[in-house]
């Protein structure tokens, strides 16, 4: 078994060590970090834009560049989320809370140096296990039902309302309003439209991306346009203010190491994305923190667990892809469709039939991590300049990026509106105090959580016992019982405390 | 004044098209392929080849737009709506031109009077899989299975077309079968392996590999004829007599395009389907046509799927 | 600080408004089915109900306590939005490069601090960069310019 994995891994560096292959791995990163900074453009844009290409280029390298683009936009959506409280790409969304804090602090340079390092981790543990142990996670994925799913999503929903704790009843309120605007579409059972108001732009559900634009992106520019901020962020930019502090190290550790582990388990699911994963990190963050007020205000474990959680999931979304071939988000079916049009099947016998194909790609992820790394340091400066371009001629920039990132989903205005739209409400609730992101996180997995509660069922022939009888399912609820026991016990010790505290 | 301009209007409106007939040559500049689909969609691809060859064949350029959304309805309204003139064309599904005029009482379009046919590109039919330790043999025991135990037998749906594939099936068998709608083919498959649904209708592109793996056992095809690729597997026809469902692509223009227009474009697109090199590079089987079988085709299937869609009891909006 | 929380206040009326009508919406005009085979309705009247009683809970306390005024900032939410609107309304029919234009001038009224050079300034840059990065980039299906009529 050892030999086997140092003779794959050798096999591996030989395929991805090519000066071609290296090439195309630097262009794919480079590429995909640049449509992760540019909001409403990710990897499904540069990845659909290169699709002639891909054509005519040898599996291996075709695989290494779209891999490339995919997980380097990870790496750039969390630039524009710190700097600008403007997400990316939606998984980098969750990042906003405490980033965003961090550089208004003046520690942009640090707070992007860390997600840097996060990240690299993620991903290094999602390569990890997608090298030893493909087959067992496989298993675990093949064996989730939708009874196990639904478990799962409730979890996630339980978790979602702890993400902010100032008013637990307002996170919960915003828990529905997301899961309401996540019902906007065809229903998939009855083919009746819900709540489409008569668009048909709006029969396949409202886009993630113009949710997560408007009520971050719109709505953080309508609060701060007419603030003068110049000179506040950020006064010189030095390799030094980007080395974090010996606390901010001992801090960043262990969420880091749980954000992965988060981040691996939900990337294997195929139908969960790095978006859901790097939201439930940063829930469970906060609920093991010792002091759970500093999220929202600069934690900088806010920032690191989100970071290498989706950086995690998006790595081991390549296992189910390639090893059972199912797909777990549609840029990962493009990635199976370049493979079919170069006569490879991706699923259980692609290990043993392509070495090259399999193990140079994975040899070629971590390459690209290292290769992202590298270059993302020294632009990490760059990037904190931004900051220094008076706002007065940032904002509008920004407007029109975003505008522009709405237009390309659907190469349709309605998104445009749409982002207008959710821009008035992301700020009316800035005004009113309501927390955004567990409105996002409802938004992902109510309606994940209706179809498969309608599919056990169905596939059960309507007998509820289906989700305790399933080992899996019933380990899940039964954690998120425990969860909900631990919440309110401690919901009302820090009530009685506080009334103690008052009292005396 | 008022008059003026519209004599003026008049005349150069009568005079246009007789300008444009004198240069003759048609195309003189990029043609506009609207897309219904996303970028990268294995129909966005299956244009791009496509229009890359009948492009250097007719020296221009086709230029794809995609207008991907709510089922092919977008694409196909701003199909519809463009001008007339040979320069905006179609690449559309059975979404578009059957399943959607089924499904909405008030469509943007008119499938039949809005769209010139220009010809028909593919055809795909389905194959009927279960997992490989299914006690049903053959689809005959499927069949009895489900007669056995009425509704107990269950079928996934990854999107409406497979649905009516299969809701056919049901009626045409006189079976009862629960349908277990998906998003997609990907957790659909999933389910099935795993022995959470029965069966379902899969497409070629993505059921041939795993039926070659063995992951995945198929019992019939949907075509009229058995597949190559699948020699043994009967098709569905042979069991329940008169069953056949194929979903297709089809090249179509606004209504009022020149025929000129029409036979250009037709003789092009033949072309690039016989090219062996474009076959290679497509996963789709090409099935060229005329206007008229098109045409046909079209009038047939939205009167099945509208049949479907009332017999099986779906709400049409 | 005012004698009541006027914020929550109108929070809370707001989510019991939207709640309550898509309880009702969801009931009138879908059908909600058994707990076996849910209908399309009953998910989102659960939901609906559920965001009434949440917005109900945050209304009511709010009443018998004092809060923060509600600061809400006019002219920059409009023009913001209004920026959006009309790069929304220019983009199909102008062309990228007037969607563009109109945009930063109205976007740039939000603050209102900047001369009409520097705005023409950064309408020229932005173009730039707009036709460079997504007409030449990415291939965006839009023209550059147009004229409509």
């Amino acid at each position: 078994m050892e030999n086997d994995l140092i003779s794959s891994i050798s096999i591996g560096l030989a395929t991805a060590l090519t000066w071609s292959n290296l090439g195309f791995c630097l262009g794919g990163v480079l590429l995909g970090m640049f449509v992760g900074v540019l909001p409403g453009i990710g990897a499904m844009t540069a990845i659909s834009m290169l699709m002639p290409l891909v054509y005519h280029l040898d599996p291996t390298s075709a695989l290494i560049m779209l891999g490339g683009i995919w997980y380097g936009t990870a790496y750039g959506g969390s630039i524009a989320s710190i700097l600008l409280n403007l997400p990316g790409t939606p998984s980098t969304a969750v990042t906003c809370l405490d980033g965003y804090p961090m550089a208004r602090q003046g520690r942009a340079g640090i707070a992007l140096f860390m997600t840097t390092v996060a990240s690299f981790f993620g991903a290094s543990v999602g390569i990890v296990l997608m090298m030893l142990f493909s087959p067992v996670i496989v298993n675990v994925a093949f064996n989730f039902t939708s009874a196990e799913y639904f478990s799962l999503m409730v979890l996630g929903l339980i978790a979602a309302s702890t993400i902010s704790a100032e008013s637990p009843v307002k996170g919960l309120a915003m828990v529905g309003i997301g899961i309401l605007l996540g019902l906007v579409g065809m229903d998939l059972y009855a083919s009746v439209p819900r709540f489409t108001l008569g668009f048909y732009e709006l029969l396949e559900g409202i886009s993630l991306v113009a949710l997560a634009l408007g009520i971050f992106g719109v709505a953080e520019i309508i609060a701060s346009a007419r603030i003068d901020q110049s000179g506040t962020l950020m006064s010189k930019v030095t390799f030094r203010s980007m080395i974090p502090t010996q606390d901010d190290r001992r801090r960043s550790l262990m969420p880091m190491v749980r954000g992965s582990g988060v981040g691996a388990f939900f990337g294997i699911l195929p139908g969960i994305g790095p978006s859901i994963a790097s939201f439930l990190a940063y829930a469970w963050e906060r609920k093991v923190a010792d002091e759970p007020q500093r999220f929202g205000h600069g934690a900088i474990e806010g920032i690191i667990a989100p970071e290498a959680a989706n950086n995690a999931a998006d790595q081991a979304a390549f296992i189910p892809t390639m090893t059972l071939g199912i797909p777990g988000s549609p840029t990962m079916a493009l990635i199976i469709g370049v493979l079919i049009i170069h006569g490879i099947t991706p699923g259980p016998t692609l290990v043993t039939e392509r070495p090259d194909l399999f193990w140079g790609l994975i040899m070629s992820f971590w390459i690209g991590n290292i290769l992202l790394l590298i270059i993302n340091i020294p632009l990490i400066g760059i990037w904190v300049r931004l900051l220094q371009v008076p706002y007065g001629y940032l904002y509008p920039a920004v407007v029109m990026f975003m505008c522009i990132g709405a237009f390309t989903i659907h190469n349709n205005p309605f998104d445009v509106f749409s982002i207008m739209v959710f821009g008035l409400v992301g700020y009316g609730m800035r005004v009113l105090a309501f927390p955004v992101a567990p409105l996002i996180l409802g938004f992902v997995l109510g309606p994940l959580m209706e179809e498969h509660f309608r599919r056990a069922m169905t596939i059960s022939f309507g007998d509820p016992m289906v989700f305790l009888q399933r080992p899996v399912s019933a380990g899940i609820l039964a954690i998120t019982a425990l969860f909900l026991l631990f919440s309110l016990v401690s919901f009302i010790r820090t009530k009685a405390a506080g009334t103690r505290a008052r009292g005396g | 004044m008022r008059r003026f301009k519209k004599i003026l209007a008049t005349a150069v409106l009568s005079v246009l098209p007789i300008a444009a007939m004198s240069q003759g040559t048609y195309p003189e500049r990029p043609i506009t392929m609207i897309v219904p689909f996303a970028a990268g969609n294995s129909a966005d691809i299956l244009a791009r080849v496509l229009a890359d060859h009948v492009g250097r064949q007719l020296n221009t350029s086709i230029v794809i737009e995609n207008r991907p959304g709510a089922e092919s309805i977008l694409g196909a309204t701003t199909a519809a709506r463009a001008q007339a003139d040979g320069y905006t064309i179609m690449l559309a599904s059975t979404s578009a031109l059957a399943a959607a005029p089924a499904l909405n009482s008030n469509l943007p379009y008119d499938p039949v009077t809005d769209f010139a046919p220009i010809t028909q590109i593919s055809l795909q039919p389905y194959v009927i899989v279960v997992r490989p330790d299914h006690p049903a043999q053959d689809i005959g025991q499927l069949i009895q299975m489900a007669k056995d135990d009425p509704g107990r037998i269950t079928f996934a749906s990854s999107n409406t077309t497979t649905r009516v594939a299969s809701e056919l099936f049901r009626s045409m068998a006189e079976i009862e079968l629960t349908n277990i709608p998906y998003t997609g083919t990907d957790q659909a498959f999933l389910d099935v392996r795993n022995g959470q649904v029965t069966m379902m209708f899969a497409g070629s592109t993505s059921a041939l590999p795993q039926i070659a793996q063995g992951t995945l056992r198929p019992l019939a095809v949907s075509s009229a004829d058995r597949w190559e690729e699948l020699p043994d597997v009967p098709t569905l026809g042979e069991v329940v007599p008169g069953y056949e469902f194929s979903a297709w692509h089809a090249l179509v223009a606004p209504a009022a395009a020149p025929d000129e227009v029409i036979s250009v474009l037709n003789a092009a697109f033949h072309a690039a389907m016989n090219d062996p090199e474009i076959a290679a590079q497509v996963d789709v089987a090409l099935f060229p046509t005329t206007p008229d079988e098109l045409s046909a085709t079209i009038q047939r299937d939205i009167d099945v799927w509208r049949e479907i869609v009332e017999e099986a009891g779906l709400p049409v909006n | 600080m005012q004698n009541r929380d006027f914020q929550d206040i109108a929070g809370g009326a707001i989510l019991l408004m939207i709640g309550g009508y898509a309880a009702l919406h969801s009931l009138a005009e879908l059908s909600t089915g058994t707990v076996g085979r849910m209908g399309p309705g009953m998910f989102p009247t659960i939901i609906g109900v559920f965001i009434a009683v949440m917005g109900l809970l945050i209304m009511v306390p709010a009443f018998f306590r004092s809060g923060q005024p509600i600061s809400f900032d006019l002219r920059s939410t409009a023009m913001i939005l209004l920026s959006i609107l009309v790069f929304g309304l220019m983009i199909r029919p102008f062309g990228l490069v007037p969607a563009v234009i109109a945009q930063t001038v109205v976007a740039s009224l939000a603050d209102g601090k900047r001369s009409w050079r520097e705005i023409a300034m950064l309408c020229l840059l932005l173009c730039t960069l707009a036709t460079l990065i997504f007409k030449l980039g990415f291939g965006l299906q839009v023209p550059i310019a147009n004229w409509p009529w």
